[in-house]
């Protein structure tokens, strides 16, 4: 008998009771269906994004790069041995880029200079702007001293085709606008609108000299492009000790790649944590559903059914009601990047490619289907437990405890395969389990926090006001919802809390540093035989406070503590300070007001071998300190120092910092610029010394910091608000299990609001007293929330980038509490439906 | 009201209970349900259940129908000893055996009649489920109202249906805990006729729990409850 049991007792049957009963029971899922929805979509949308830029890079990568192979050297020409190499293969075209004023009359603008040759573009062409006028063709725009810049320059300083400006030593006609360049760097940043001008242009305004920050590129395009490999080595050999690097198509965007992978991170990991939050909504659904289904699975185990059909039965309407939501998800993952790749191509340069892409799609899938199964599976797994006897008594509940040990099991392993894919999708072990015991601690912490305000509830006296009265006890009785409520609802609203607090914090940080200690002006690329004449200059000028300066050229570390650069791993924090060119200095003192936290300065007449004073930070996250060795490479000559003190330097001040000082006798002899810095007492001091400057130095650029802090600040503006928008994504989520919550309530609200009527309460009575009871239960999640989420935004603040934190009360208060609003708004919205029942036909129905 | 059903001498018993005792854990500690019961019901017999709220009457049906385990004593249904079976294997037991009417009728509301009367046919494997379903539905007068669901039917109907649910698969116990209890007089008689005839097609044992002794008396045998005690058996002629 039990064989032919388990024969009958198949998928095939669970499918068949299952397709009967499921179509009704849609409709009760659409909490569920939502925060699923929500999570997916936020999951898909964001790796499909990720994609979409990644593959906009790689198809367009030649683009990017300029041809097959690219040869950079900064400060220095790429050397004629190598462009012999490369000549032999292919076609070659050079470009020369650096940053330049450019004045018409007494407006002068920082450019993004770049020269380039008759043979620029390699790949891809140019677009001048038809809508500016001008020369029809790049070739005709750059010859005879022609400039062609962007439209909003031209627009910016009000000139137009055939005006003549400065630019260093010689004038220039404004020649085109310029619409497209095909190898724009891919970046968020850029220091000044471009203009292109010819090399022979660039000759003449003589801004080239030595020691200025310029960046030669030599393009390549292969006769063979399969000979790519082949080529990018033999160059490479040719390179060592040549202060020239060598990348490839493969290579095409390497710090835009990373940035689009530590985002993607970022944003899919609270994706997930929506998508958990949506779990708690969905653990809520299914208990409440499959309550009212208690009565119909006893039937079925009055009738025959084994325990293992009943949650087979029950277990293919969730995941089918799964389906839905995830297919929902998906849809809207699939849709959603067309308007997210919009907004972004406002912020960005990358080439975004628009393309269905599965991959991201199916983890987003996978997740919203394991999710759903694994905080589906207890409630599941407690119904097929539920007693058929209790049928004969009217009283069918779920039953409490934990499930068999068959379906512990089964979370272990669901959660499992939930790492597994949140592995998939971040590619990173060490963050995925970070991120998984982040969420236990945090749900942990809500958890008990909802218990403790539950507890100490408990102990306040009853209210003599009825409302009061039954709002306490709502909240107070066994099963109520805060715990519920305060984990979902309250990870969302502390995580907005978090990012609003920090971003207040680090705003108010750049306005106080930046009134208080910000210069005016960074003036770069000044020549040694003008720096003298600068400072008189400078300091002449009425309303200047203070002027600084210091000698710069640009290095690569080779090898540091004894070992090659590249055998650091690049998730090294430090990784940025070995993977390019890096500023170097040289002094014979200390900086004013440095803190030497290790070892010694030289002593002031110091000539000896080289010597360096390094930045704390980074000697300790690259495991180096007084004593070891660090190898540079300057402008193709290499030499070591031994480090001889550690430096503690305050990276967030706008003072000069060097990662890398250098004792004197090493560095001066190679071409090298000066920087300098001027604070002002007033703008028209400001305006003053640029004017002054550039006007007696054509090569010298001025930065001004305030455009510095705008670009900065629009970049933290740009994560804060898709930050914000992440974190709504939970909110909403958190909404939705609220909402739930509420539904799930509604049978015993009924039954309640029934009783109050007869005994004579009003409706208004029983609104006041639902509202209360809602508005109690928002004030305990916006506490809990303004507590974690201040908590968390301390210790970002303070402990991760070491500034003094501010508690914007007021901030916290009106973000937790609008939360709160929401919330007792919500709650009742959903609870006053069930008012208008009559109380008549209920009792009839016992 | 039906006739008496003349009562079968040698048909095999198919509810055997011995010295069958329920005890129930309550908030008061453990509360003794059924203090010791002995008897036996055959094939083809119908025995109304008689005795006041909280006597043990459903209780007693519970164990017959293999929802409640006993404390101590033994039950053998279908000549089977179920005292330690598992709860898939008592499942298996029902499916097959026992056909169960409830006061509340208890339909799957998101299934048609003819739905409702095929689920134990399913259960059991039964290729002709839906030719089974349709015609228990037909026997018991609802062949036009197959694919009606069950907030489609009325009271009298619904519970009709459960009747055709309980003995399509010609099942060797019919147990109904008040059948009639949310009916209106009339239709009640109509349910009550449809059961006792279906239980004798079936030529199945009829176990009927009710509070009304005329509906009692029309079994061929009468079980008296009262606090956990056969106090009276008509066909033992004891008290």
């Amino acid at each position: 008998m039990s064989t032919r049991l388990n024969q009958r007792s198949d998928w095939t049957l669970a499918w068949r009771f299952a397709l009967r009963e499921v179509r009704g029971s849609v409709r009760r899922f659409r909490v569920f269906l939502m925060a699923l929805m929500l999570g997916v979509a936020a999951i898909g949308t964001v790796g499909s994004v990720a994609e979409a830029m990644r593959d906009g890079i790689t198809d367009n990568a030649r683009m990017l790069l300029g041809g097959d192979i690219e040869l950079r050297s900064r400060h220095t020409e790429v050397p004629p041995k190598m462009n012999s190499i490369a000549s032999a293969l292919g076609t070659m075209s050079d470009t020369v880029q650096m940053r330049a004023m450019l004045q018409a009359e007494d407006d002068r603008r920082l450019v993004e200079l770049k020269a380039v040759d008759a043979r620029w573009p390699l790949v891809g062409a140019a677009e001048l702007d038809a809508s500016i006028g001008g020369d029809a063709t790049l070739a005709a725009a750059l010859a005879n001293s022609g400039i062609v810049a962007d439209p909003q320059l031209l627009r910016m300083m009000g000139l137009e085709v055939g005006d003549i400006v400065r630019l260093g030593e010689t004038e220039v006609r404004v020649a085109a606008g310029l619409a497209y360049e095909p190898d724009r760097s891919v970046s968020f940043i850029s220091f000044g609108p471009r203009v292109l001008i010819s090399m022979e242009t660039l000759a003449a305004s003589e801004l080239a000299q030595p020691g200025s920050f310029i960046t030669y590129r030599t393009r390549l395009l292969l006769d063979d492009p399969s000979t790519s490999e082949q080529v990018v080595a033999a160059l490479e050999m040719a390179s060592i000790d040549q202060n020239v690097r060598v990348r490839d198509a493969d290579d095409a965007a390497p710090g835009f790649d990373s940035f689009i992978n530590r985002a993607e991170v970022f944003l899919v990991l609270v994706g997930l944590t929506a998508l958990l939050i949506g779990g708690l909504g969905v653990a809520g659904a299914v208990r409440a559903w499959l309550a009212s289904r208690m009565p119909v699975i006893a039937t079925l185990k009055c009738l025959g059914a084994p325990a293992q059909l009943i949650f087979r039965i029950y277990l293919i309407q969730v995941m089918l009601v799964a389906s839905l939501g995830v297919i929902l998800g998906v849809i809207v993952a699939g849709v959603a990047p067309a308007l997210a790749l919009d907004v972004l191509a406002n912020y960005v340069t990358v080439p975004l490619k628009l393309s269905l892409y599965p991959m991201p799609l199916l983890i987003a899938a996978g997740f919203g289907l394991l999710t759903s199964f694994l905080f589906a599976l207890w409630p599941l797994a407690k119904a097929e437990e539920v007693r058929a006897a209790n049928l004969f008594r009217s009283l069918v509940e779920m039953p409490e405890g934990l499930p068999k040990m068959r379906y512990q099991a089964m979370s272990v392993a669901a959660l499992f395969g939930l790492g597994f894919l949140a592995f998939l999708a971040t590619r990173n072990l060490l963050l995925t389990l970070s991120f998984i015991g982040g969420c236990i601690a945090a749900l942990g912490l809500l958890a008990g926090l909802g218990e403790a305000l539950m507890r100490i509830m408990r102990l306040l006296p009853s209210p003599h006001y009825v409302p009061a009265r039954l709002a306490l006890s709502a909240i107070t009785r066994p099963g109520s919802p805060v715990r519920a409520v305060v984990i979902a609802f309250g990870l969302g609203l502390s995580v907005l809390v978090a990012v609003a607090l920090s971003q207040a914090n680090l705003s108010k940080q750049i306005d106080t540093r930046v009134a208080e200690e910000a210069p005016a002006w960074f003036f770069i690329d000044i020549q040694p035989h003008q720096i003298d004449q600068f400072m008189s200059i400078a300091a002449d000028t009425a309303g200047v406070t203070d002027i600084t300066k210091t000698p710069m050229l640009r290095g690569r570390v080779t090898d540091i503590g004894g070992k090659p650069s590249k055998s650091y791993s690049q998730d090294n924090p430090a990784a940025w300070v070995l993977r390019g060119d890096r500023a170097l200095t040289w002094a014979n003192t200390a900086p004013a007001g440095a803190e030497i936290v290790a070892g010694k300065w030289w002593p002031a007449d110091y000539t000896g071998t080289p010597l360096v004073s390094m930045s704390d930070e980074e000697a300790n996250e690259l495991g180096v300190w007084v004593g070891d060795t660090v190898a540079f490479n300057v402008l193709g000559r290499k030499f070591e120092a031994e480090i001889t003190n550690i430096r503690h330097v305050e990276w967030e001040s706008f003072a000069l910092n060097f990662v890398f000082i250098l004792s004197p006798g090493m560095l001066e002899a190679a071409p090298h610029s000066w920087m300098a810095t001027t604070h002002v007492s007033d703008d028209a001091a400001a305006r003053n010394v640029e004017a002054r400057i550039t006007d007696s130095f054509s090569n010298v650029s001025a930065i001004s910091v305030r455009e510095a802090v705008a670009t900065a600040q629009r970049v933290i503006g740009l994560l804060g608000t898709a930050v914000q928008a992440t974190a709504l994504v939970t909110l909403i989520a958190g909404i939705a299990v609220l909402a739930g919550t509420v539904a799930s309530t509604e049978a015993q609200r009924l039954a309640d609001s029934v009783i109050l009527k007869v005994l004579g309460a009003t409706r208004m009575s029983i609104i006041i007293a639902w509202f209360l009871e809602y508005a109690l239960l928002g004030a305990l999640t916006a506490f809990a929330a303004a507590l974690i989420g201040s908590l968390a935004s301390w210790a970002l603040i303070t402990q991760l980038l070491n500034v003094e934190f501010v508690f914007f009360g007021k901030l916290v208060l009106i973000t937790s509490f609008a939360g709160a609003l929401a919330t007792a708004v919500l709650g009742l919205a959903g609870a006053v439906r069930t008012l208008g029942q009559k109380p008549a036909p209920l009792l009839r129905a016992g | 009201m039906p006739s008496k059903s003349a009562e079968p001498v040698q048909s095999p018993a198919v509810i055997l209970l011995d010295e069958a005792r329920l005890a129930l854990e309550s908030a008061e500690g453990m509360v003794e349900i059924l203090k010791g019961i002995s008897l036996t019901i055959r094939g083809g017999e119908s025995v109304g259940i008689l005795g006041p709220s909280g006597a043990g009457k459903t209780s007693l049906l519970m164990i017959m129908a293999g929802l409640e385990s006993l404390s101590t004593g033994s039950i053998h249904l279908v000549e089977q000893d179920i005292t330690k079976m598992g709860e898939d294997a008592l499942a298996a037991l029902r499916r097959d055996n026992v056909g169960i009417v409830f006061q509340a009728f208890r339909l799957i509301p998101s299934m048609t009649a003819i739905q409702n009367v095929a689920v134990p046919l399913e259960l059991a494997g039964n290729r002709e489920a839906e030719s089974l379903a349709k015609q228990a539905l037909e026997s018991v007068g609802l062949g036009h109202r197959l694919t009606h669901l069950p907030d489609q039917l009325s009271g009298g109907e619904q519970q009709r249906v459960a009747i055709a649910r309980a003995i399509a698969p010609r099942p060797k116990i019919l147990l109904a805990d008040e059948p009639t209890g949310n009916l209106d007089s009339v239709t009640s008689d109509t349910v009550i006729s449809t059961l006792f005839d279906a239980a004798q097609t079936a030529g199945a044992a009829l176990v009927l729990v009710t509070h009304d002794a005329d509906l009692a008396a029309a079994c061929s045998r009468v079980l008296h409850i009262e606090d956990g005690l056969v106090v009276r058996d008509s066909a033992a002629g004891s008290s």
